[in-house]
């Protein structure tokens, strides 16, 4: 890791690929979204009734909360660090709303959503202030509080009624379209622009590069953290809620369950290094919706779903080995 | 004169909190672990009783061999998230092999977990890939072949002395305490009294200093990796053996617990410390907060996430603090 601390300095956000270099880049920034037409090519011809609306509009109800997550992962990879807790704060979220469903579908939503920010400042104070390495904090965070979604609801699941906004999320389209992919890409357009407008973005992705110069240029280093890893529990709140509209219930052995994997895999696969410094939020929207067809591909085809499984950590691994090989 | 004698007793003073801090740092689990058997103990009178102690014991054994793996790993400064899968593939080889006899129901899974080690380890030494991610990718890929070999579970034919591993007793103990406490042994020993125990503290302590000391970091690494993956895998056999059954999904979560018992036990994530005894002590915590969970008939099961969560964080927290103490 030393010698990428060296290597990811001088290559700022925004500065172009340095010579002799650029074929490497290239394939790197490309190879999500090749390997996504391929795959849906792949299917178009292949799998029988790929075309089927019902199915993209299933694939993208699926995608919503993940893009969500995928988002917030991203941003702290990008700072070098990881979110290890999104899938747990997502189930959190989802017992908060189980629990809070007499208050008002409307008080329930706002608690749920809060219970991941509040999650994810606690995560951020961990490692900001206590300077906590964030896999560590986060891993915690991700074994306390599934347990503490589990507590709540007494480890059982717990059925939404048929009526009101939070049901209307779990099935509300606008032609093929799921209201809940709709918002998740309006949160990732002001993502974008937070990321690559906005000073705290900036200053996240500096950190990423180099910690120790953008601590010596003066940068609120660990105020930025502390908002990163807060906006991270914020997405998985609500992607949080998004599941468990989805769902119908509050489910919290269920819900958001390996989430991580995924938001890992299709920050990664999108583009961005683990090795920070650098985002790319197109990429990882890509990342989710490759994943996602992914699935949908092995299940359509009825093939065993965990083959799909195997091949999502070939991925991984091919996408980190060409970070590797490239960068 | 003068002037040297004035630092040193501050230097002493110093050096004597560093000390205490350490023996926090990685006695602190058992203490932590006697105090609460002694309130456990008070509390609910069924509590000490030997065949109580037993099952906690018993019931650790499994989570307890896969911790000897992972603290290596984390001492070294790695991850191993895939021991989990490797225990629920174990048991499903486990069940295979049984009708060709004992020897390869209970070597053939450890064999496997050693190969996964050592693809685990030749990724992340040669290609230098962060371990968690190579580990990551090894944990979905175990899952699914366990599922696509064995379903959801498939039953051991005719355990017969297979089965007698795990369930018999020697000399009024049971086995899988006896084989618990010589893994512990074993695993202090190469820890503390091998050059391979030596080697994995300097990796993990400083990896490029253990280079130029002339350590092999590589092979080191590659090893380690393979240790932790054998002992999932015999973590994997007995668990067969006891249930006589292999099911895909045992072990399921083993990495996190794994991870935790060794931080409650005083193993420091940033690597380069840790001992045995402390991760045996996270093992038996855990297994202790499960045990008294039940015994308080009106909680659920589904507060034992809760407080091993709570547990974890605790631990966490207190020892950022520690460590700071220690280097101000």
């Amino acid at each position: 890791m030393s010698e990428h601390a060296a290597e990811a300095a001088p290559s700022a956000p925004g500065s172009t690929p340095r010579a002799g270099r650029s074929d490497g880049a290239w394939i790197r920034a490309s190879s999500v979204y090749i390997a996504f037409a391929a795959l849906v090519i792949l299917d178009l011809i292949v799998t029988p009734g790929f075309r089927n609306p019902a199915v993209i509009r299933s694939l993208l109800f699926d995608s919503a909360p993940v893009i969500l997550i995928a988002l917030g992962q991203s941003l702290a990879i990008g700072t070098r660090g990881i979110d290890l807790s999104v899938g747990s704060v997502m189930a959190l979220s989802s017992s908060v709303i189980g629990i809070s469903l007499s208050l008002g579908q409307g008080a329930s939503i706002t608690f749920g959503i809060g219970a991941g920010l509040a999650c994810g400042i606690l995560n951020g104070l961990l490692i900001a202030v206590l300077r906590i390495d964030p896999l560590i904090s986060s891993l915690s965070l991700l074994v306390a509080a599934r347990g503490l979604a589990q507590a709540l609801l007494g480890g059982a699941r717990m059925d939404l009624p048929f009526a009101g906004p939070i049901p209307w999320l779990g099935a509300a389209t606008i032609s093929v379209i799921p209201v809940t992919a709709l918002i998740a890409l309006g949160a990732a357009i002001l993502f974008a622009f937070v990321v690559k407008r906005t000073a705290p973005g900036h200053y996240a992705i500096y950190a990423g590069a180099s910690r120790t110069a953008a601590f010596l240029a003066g940068q609120p280093v660990r105020a930025t953290l502390a908002f990163v890893y807060g906006l991270s529990g914020l997405l998985a709140g609500i992607a949080g809620l998004f599941a468990t509209a989805r769902l119908g219930a509050a489910d919290p052995n269920y819900i958001g369950v390996q989430f991580e994997l995924d938001a890992i895999a299709a920050a990664v696969i999108g583009g961005t290094p683990l090795s920070g410094g650098r985002i790319s939020v197109v990429g990882t929207i890509f990342g989710v919706l490759l994943l996602e067809v992914l699935d949908a591909s092995f299940i359509m085809n009825d093939i065993s779903s965990t083959y799909a499984q195997i091949l999502k950590a070939a991925f991984i691994v091919g996408a980190l080995y060409l970070q590797r090989a490239g960068g | 004169m003068s002037a040297a004698a004035g630092p040193a007793p501050v230097k002493r003073q110093a050096i004597d909190r560093a000390r205490i801090v350490g023996l926090i740092q990685s006695r602190g689990a058992i203490l932590v672990l006697i105090l609460a058997a002694i309130v456990a103990g008070s509390i609910f009178p069924d509590f000490l009783h030997a065949a109580n102690v037993e099952d906690i014991v018993t019931a650790g054994t499994f989570l307890g061999l896969v911790a000897i793996g992972q603290t290596f790993v984390i001492i070294l400064g790695g991850f191993d998230l895939s021991v989990g899968s490797m225990v629920g593939l174990g048991t499903v080889i486990a069940a295979y092999a049984q009708p060709f006899g004992w020897v390869p129901a209970l070597l053939l899974p450890i064999l496997a977990g050693i190969l996964v080690g050592l693809i685990d380890g030749l990724l992340i030494a040669r290609t230098r890939m962060a371990p968690f991610i190579v580990t990551l990718a090894a944990l979905l890929a175990l899952k699914g072949a366990a599922i696509a070999l064995a379903g959801e579970s498939m039953v051991v034919a005719r355990p017969g002395f297979f089965g007698q591993i795990a369930n018999a007793h020697w000399l009024g103990v049971s086995n899988l305490i006896v084989i618990l406490v010589a893994a512990y042994a074993l695993g202090a020993l190469v820890l503390n009294r091998t050059p391979f125990g030596a080697a994995i503290f300097a990796i993990g302590g400083n990896e490029e200093a253990a280079r130029m000391l002339g350590i092999q970091v590589e092979r080191v690494k590659v090893l380690t990796y393979c240790v932790s993956g054998g002992l999932a895998g015999l973590s994997g056999a007995l668990l067969a053996a006891r249930l006589s059954s292999g099911i895909s999904s045992a072990g399921n979560g083993y990495e996190l617990q794994s991870i935790a018992a060794a931080v409650i036990g005083g193993v420091l994530l940033t690597g380069g410390v840790g001992t045995m005894t402390g991760a045996l002590a996270g093992v038996l915590l855990l297994g202790l907060i499960n045990n008294v969970i039940n015994q308080i008939g009106s909680l659920s099961a589904a507060y034992q996430g809760l407080a091993s969560g709570t547990f974890l964080l605790l631990a966490v927290i207190i020892q950022a603090g520690l460590s700071r103490t220690k280097r101000s």
